[in-house]
């Protein structure tokens, strides 16, 4: 018996050594001080690494505008996207992002920085890859399941009504620029149950929109984010031409934080514009 | 001998008129949507609130408006700075006036101020070419050589151009960038009756100014002097000529963007038609015009596929070498 | 009946004084001829009396009114100015040509009238160019241009003519037919002042001559009485004889008055 109770001891002994050595071991493969300099970068990092992990985030990250996550950005320091800027911040890890300049990137990488670049999600499924695979790298892959699920019970509920045809929907930016198959605004809008008028007038990821195929199609919700930018502009005059204003359609906006980058909370416009379907019909 | 020419330019007006008339017809035919003849006409005719009508009424139909107003403009003007400057490569958009009235129209709308009035955007327009053209004068003096006309235009609109790219650079819209530059390329896309109503009245008053002067700009190409003791005063004539160009293309370029070339075109063209006279080139530069930016426009909405090809593109593909052309013919000198 | 009446005129431009004080009137049926070196002031006289300068001194009184008390378009009725080396640039045809003289009869807005053609009909025929009333204007001889150009300036139906050097490039003949067509206004319109460099033809067709000599008048009245050999040696500089010969003066161009001089320094006469 006691010789049972000594191979006990020693194999929780073991056991627990080796969590510890797991945990060491995981301690170090975690970045300790991650340099974002990529705005959809910003989300992740707020999202999936503890807070003592960021060393800095991307200027705009505290714009509200912007910026999903900006209250959680408050605090931490900010960057302008400089090489210089983030050498001087010792970082371990790199962000950045689809449209950052491939200047800054390659020096980081020429001094041996390690630069992981986002690629733009176009879809919901580019987004469930991102949002693990980021959070494997940042060391948090619980928190990234615990996102997906948010997610995807999002998803889920915003089309549980849809049995026939869906309403059309046309996407309708600042100079009558719309998306079609491949982009993530059309992935959001066929995801809240519509039909996609410049996926049915087979545009790609960017097209543009005539007035007069408009008023054609009659669909019956107009999307776009102008709201958001209260500046004055052309793009702004251009809503006021009368066809827009009296036209047989709603018009919606959805904020541009919300799918400007690919992420996870991406599926709350999509649940925006699942219940503006829904009012639709009545 | 004297019936014959009236005669003579009786044709050319009709002539050039039913042009116009004819190009405004087809002008309605083309678009993105295909309408058959009898929805077209059912539209015109007996408007109604189906897809066809508003197509038809709300955004054809201003927008050949536009074509035709724009283009008369831009050829009248380019046919009274021709007279006034005695210069055949004189135009708006050479002389920096365009260029003038997209700053001032740029500042205005990108400053917000185009909300407080919806009439502060042709002004500004107006203001900013008529601040271009007098700077012309200044620079160039009142009897400018070819060479002297062209550098000035060519300093005032490179001014005016970084002046207008400064206060995108500053204005706090994200689009700015990306409109300015398209809108600086000219187009008559998507306009409204509104935009008919804005600018019309003012390109009106400033054709009357124009138009006004035809008789003095033939006598003042018999030299100053002459024109003087014939009793045409030369300050109020240069004065009524540059308000009236500055008030059509600056109400013009506000609503359309910045469309070049039409006003040197047109009347070289047509001169020959006039027997060379500079104030009968006035009236018939009107017509040609509109005929002209009608038919760029109607080339905008066939060739586009897809992305917009800019009107002022279009001008510039055929003005660009035709102004190459005209130097050509000023250095051998048979201009 | 005085037409034109102008009092001590100066006209200054920078530092340099172009008119000195000059003070002449024109007369009904007067052909006044202006002679003078370059540079004396002719032009600048003529122009002057254009209106088309402003004098810094003195007035000028058009038909008993001061001269800037008239309207544009008065003045173009009364006055015409043909200035030197007149031409056009375009081809406009010379009938259009002519006819832009009618400009002080018409409105802003105004067609010409019945009244109008007539007037250009006949003043082409006057000068001799009703055959190129077709013509490009700047395809034409300069001879066929000057008459062209007067036609121009007499169909306003203005009663007083200005001309700058009307015939300085002209061949023999045309020289002849301009000065009498300008003659000939003067005795059936009105009165004309022009400025000459031809001497001899000076005498021949004016009533008057005014010598101009740095911005003064430096002699004024008949051709006999002015032009003599000392005041052509005074104003011009050089050597001439005045003949007369069938009632007509006839002015005979020597030398110049260095090449006398020197000639008398060393004792050539």
């Amino acid at each position: 018996m006691e010789n049972r109770g000594g191979l006990a001891a020693f194999v929780l002994a073991i056991m627990f050594f080796q969590t510890i050595v797991e945990k060491l071991a995981i301690a170090e493969e975690m970045p300790q001080r991650i340099v974002s300099i990529h705005l959809c970068a910003d989300q992740f990092t707020l999202a999936l690494a503890n807070r003592a992990q960021i060393a800095s985030l991307s200027y705009l990250a505290t714009d509200e505008s912007r910026s999903y996550m900006a209250n959680a950005a408050k605090g931490i320091q900010l960057n302008n996207g400089t090489a210089e800027e983030v050498v001087a911040l010792r970082p371990d890890l790199v962000l950045a992002g689809f449209m950052s300049a491939r200047a800054t990137i390659e020096s980081l990488q020429a001094l041996g920085y390690r630069v992981l670049e986002l690629a733009l999600s176009t879809n919901f499924d580019d987004i469930r890859a991102q949002i693990q695979l980021l959070a494997d790298i940042l060391g948090n892959p619980k928190k990234g399941k615990t996102l997906i699920a948010k997610m995807d019970q999002q998803l889920e509920t915003a089309v549980t009504d849809i049995y026939g045809s869906r309403p059309l929907a046309a996407i309708y930016q600042p100079m009558g620029f719309t998306s079609g198959r491949g982009s993530l605004e059309s992935s959001i809008l066929i995801s809240a149950g519509f039909e996609n008028l410049a996926v049915r007038l087979k545009m790609g990821a960017l097209g543009h929109l005539p007035l007069e195929t408009l008023i054609s199609a009659r669909p019956s919700l107009l999307v776009n984010w102008m709201g958001d930018d209260p500046h004055p502009s052309l793009s702004r005059a251009g809503y006021a031409h009368p066809v827009l204003a009296k036209g047989p359609w709603q018009i919606a906006f959805i904020p541009n934080k919300l799918w400007t980058c690919g992420a996870w909370y991406s599926a709350l416009a999509v649940k925006q514009l699942a219940a503006i379907r829904r009012s639709l019909k009545k | 001998m004297i019936r014959k020419t009236h005669q003579k330019t009786f044709t050319l007006y009709t002539g050039l008129a039913l042009l116009v008339g004819l190009l405004f017809i087809t002008s309605m035919f083309i678009g993105p949507s295909t309408l058959s003849i009898n929805a077209v006409w059912a539209a015109l005719v007996a408007p109604d609130q189906s897809p066809s009508a508003i197509i038809v009424n709300q955004i054809r139909l201003p927008r050949t408006i536009l074509a035709a107003l724009v283009g008369a403009t831009l050829g009248l003007a380019g046919a009274t700075l021709q007279g006034l400057l005695r210069n055949p490569l004189a135009e708006p958009g050479i002389i920096g006036a365009s260029s003038g009235a997209a700053l001032g129209a740029s500042l205005v709308l990108y400053f917000g101020l185009a909300e407080i009035s919806i009439l502060a955007l042709p002004i500004a327009g107006m203001i900013g070419a008529l601040i271009a053209v007098a700077m012309l004068f200044l620079l160039a003096g009142r009897n400018a050589s070819p060479l002297a006309l062209i550098l000035s235009g060519v300093a005032i609109s490179s001014f005016a151009s970084a002046l207008t790219a400064l206060a995108i650079n500053l204005a706090s819209s994200a689009y700015a960038a990306l409109e300015i530059t398209f809108w600086l390329m000219g187009s008559l896309t998507d306009r409204s009756m509104t935009h008919v109503a804005l600018a019309a009245p003012a390109m009106g008053v400033g054709w009357v100014l124009m138009l006004s002067g035809a008789r003095s700009l033939s006598i003042l190409s018999l030299g100053e002097d002459t024109a003087s003791s014939l009793g045409v005063s030369l300050n109020t004539l240069r004065v009524r000529l540059v308000l009236g160009i500055a008030i059509a293309v600056g109400a013009a370029v506000s609503i359309s963007g910045a469309i070049g070339f039409v006003g040197l075109i047109v009347p070289h063209i047509l001169r020959p038609f006039v027997g060379f006279e500079p104030g009968r080139l006035l009236g018939v530069s009107l017509l040609g015009g509109s005929a002209l930016v009608i038919a760029a426009d109607i080339a905008v909405r066939l060739l586009s596929t897809g992305i917009e090809i800019r009107l002022g593109v279009v001008t510039s593909l055929i003005g660009a070498p035709f102004f190459l052309f005209l130097l050509l013919k000023l250095r051998r000198g048979t201009i | 009946m005085r037409h034109l009446v102008a009092n001590n005129l100066y006209v200054r431009l920078g530092d340099r004084t172009l008119l000195n004080g000059i003070s002449l009137d024109l007369k009904s049926g007067e052909l006044v001829g202006l002679l003078g070196p370059n540079a004396s002031g002719k032009t600048t006289l003529l122009r002057t009396l254009s209106n088309l300068i402003m004098p810094d001194r003195g007035t000028i009184l058009l038909d008993e009114k001061s001269i800037t008390k008239h309207t544009p378009h008065e003045r173009a009725r009364r006055l015409a100015y043909l200035e030197q080396g007149a031409t056009t640039e375009w081809p406009i045809s010379v009938e259009r040509l002519v006819g832009l003289g009618r400009a002080p009869h018409m409105g802003v807005w105004g067609r010409p009238t019945a009244e109008d053609k007539a007037a250009v009909i006949h003043a082409m025929e006057r000068c001799n160019v009703a055959h190129l009333s077709k013509r490009a204007a700047n395809a034409i001889s300069s001879g066929e241009r000057a008459r062209v150009m007067l036609a121009r300036a007499l169909v306003t139906g203005a009663s007083i003519l200005l001309a700058d050097e009307p015939i300085s490039n002209l061949d023999p003949y045309h020289q002849l037919r301009v000065m009498e067509l300008i003659r000939k206004h003067a005795d059936d319109c009105g009165a004309a002042i022009t400025a000459l460099h031809d001497l001899t033809l000076a005498a021949r067709f004016c009533d008057r001559i005014i010598l101009l000599l740095n911005g003064k008048i430096a002699a004024s009245g008949a051709p006999k009485q002015i032009l003599t050999a000392k005041n052509l040696a005074r104003v011009f500089s050089i050597d001439a004889s005045v003949l007369e010969q069938g009632g007509e003066l006839h002015v005979l161009q020597h030398t110049t008055i260095e090449k006398v001089k020197a000639r008398l320094g060393n004792g050539t006469p």
